[in-house]
């Protein structure tokens, strides 16, 4: 038994040891199988990094996944979160008219403001009502066939997003949006209160929308190719509108 | 020492339980001895082009090197994201490259048609696949470098024909392109962040935002494609024979 216990207490020695020379990684990895299992929408209601490990494909109608926790990191890892709904997109000239079909509501998304906040990156999302949706640090994102590609809550940071044939592509309140690519459109940027800073609409038939005369909108140094470039007032900073000075 | 030979095994046990229920990693590993084994994706025959048939997440495991004229990769899915793992895709160049004194440029390749990484159906313009993201390494030697619809950043390009070829609907974002006679097709796009040295036409635009730009050594710098919208230039350098031709509207 002494040379059982001795051998006991220096695995447990060296099991230390090398739990103190490499911290544990505790990303949560999420691919379809344990997506499945824990069933759609799965919730994540602990702060940390998730990331995911396949696309995820979610069943007609359902939720993807909601943020329940403040300080939430999701790292899509170049994979695509997707459901079933479709923009069919054209342009004509400048112009786009998009109209949107299916789809589960909500891609990731915080329900309510008091929930949490999401940095949300490096991967796609695909075919919901709200393809993402709430208050994020998003970037490095492709969003398609989406009837909103995002909706960013007050505080929201988006940087290198691009969201292709949707019905609207970003509403921002509050937000600053940057590097941000809208093509084939109906609606390129909803927003009040906001910076929008190098951003290309590119066929839409409204490019930046400043809906409700709250807060002023700062555009700045982006290219609007759009039947109606702007509306609303309060833009201000050099861009360029369908060739022209804004 | 039974006891001690039970605790081990039940330990192996749980680990292995534990492997069981971890969440696979579903990234598909390409490298030389996979590319030309073929069966990556399904459709993919031996050899080259490696075609990648399914959306999803690849990466590389080690340099591609491609035989003369034909293509590494072809992308036929939509929703793909190569990360190139700080490797390189290769095949031989043969690009005569030259600069004059008046900051101009020539470059001449003759690599064929092949492409670096393209989307299948961009050559016929009948199937279209979308949104393929490429980042993280580099592309050498090829007629096109990075084609399609397209969301880059940290990719370097040299000796091509074109360097990248960016349809509507893409975002390009820390990029270079050296040693090429076109440097960036950007329609309907944003790049930011990029530099392009030593080429004849540095970037041929519509419709596109480009921003903190730097181009070295071209005969023409940027060049905006007539009767399209017009592109936007912002905190851009362009050291050109011709700096820009077609008026595109330079911000500040």
């Amino acid at each position: 038994m002494n040379t059982f216990h001795a051998l006991i207490a220096l695995a447990a020695a060296t099991a230390l040891q090398a739990a103190a020379a490499t911290p544990a990684d505790t990303t949560v990895l999420i691919d379809q199988a344990t997506a499945n299992a824990a069933g759609f929408p799965l919730k994540l209601n602990q702060p940390g990094q998730y990331k995911l490990m396949s696309n995820l494909v979610v069943p007609a109608g359902k939720n993807a996944i909601q943020v329940l926790s403040s300080d939430v990191t999701l790292d899509l890892n170049g994979f695509t979160i997707q459901s079933d709904g479709v923009c069919a997109g054209a342009i004509s000239g400048v112009s786009a008219v998009v109209s949107c079909s299916g789809g589960g509501a909500y891609g990731v998304y915080i329900q309510s403001p008091t929930d949490g906040t999401l940095a949300l990156r490096n991967g796609h999302l695909r075919g919901f009502q709200y393809c993402a949706a709430g208050s994020m640090q998003a970037s490095d994102l492709t969003l398609s066939h989406c009837m909103t590609g995002i909706t960013a809550a007050e505080g929201s940071l988006l940087e290198r997003v691009r969201i292709l044939n949707s019905g609207t592509g970003i509403v921002a309140n509050g937000a600053s949006v940057r590097a941000a690519l809208l093509w084939t459109v109906g609606t390129g940027i909803q927003t009040y209160g906001g910076l929008i800073d190098g951003v290309t609409v590119h066929g839409a038939s409204l490019g930046i929308e400043h809906p409700y005369g709250l807060g002023g909108v700062r555009l700045r140094g982006s290219v609007i190719n759009a039947a109606v470039p702007t509306s609303g007032l309060g833009m201000t900073g050099y861009s360029l509108c369908n060739g022209a000075t804004c | 020492m039974q006891t001690l030979r039970f605790a081990t095994v039940a330990a192996l046990a749980l680990l292995a339980a534990a492997a069981d229920a971890a969440p696979a990693d579903t990234t598909i590993l390409i490298d030389q001895a996979a590319a030309l084994a073929g069966g990556v994706t399904p459709n993919d025959t031996t050899g080259f082009p490696v075609t990648l048939s399914k959306p999803g997440h690849y990466k590389l495991a080690g340099n591609l090197t491609v035989p003369a004229g034909l293509s590494a990769i072809l992308v036929a899915a939509d929703d793909v994201t190569i990360d190139l793992n700080g490797f390189t895709v290769a095949s031989p160049s043969q690009c005569a490259v030259g600069t004059g004194s008046d900051l101009g440029a020539k470059v001449v390749c003759q690599n064929g048609e092949g492409y670096g990484i393209g989307m299948q159906g961009n050559r016929a313009g009948s199937t279209s696949y979308s949104r393929l993201t490429v980042r993280n390494g580099h592309v050498r030697g090829f007629g096109t470098g990075i084609a399609g619809q397209l969301q880059l950043s940290d990719v370097t390009v040299k000796l091509c024909s074109t360097g990248i070829s960016a349809s509507e609907g893409s975002l390009l974002g820390r990029v270079s392109v050296a040693d090429s006679t076109l440097g960036i097709s950007a329609y309907g796009s944003i790049v930011e962040t990029a530099t392009l040295s030593v080429v004849e036409t540095g970037i041929r635009t519509y419709g596109s935002l480009l921003a903190r730009v730097a181009i070295r050594f071209a005969a023409t710098g940027v060049a905006q494609v007539t009767g399209k919208s017009a592109s936007g230039l912002r905190n851009t350098l362009i050291n050109a024979k011709l700096p820009t031709s077609g008026n595109p509207v330079l911000f500040d």
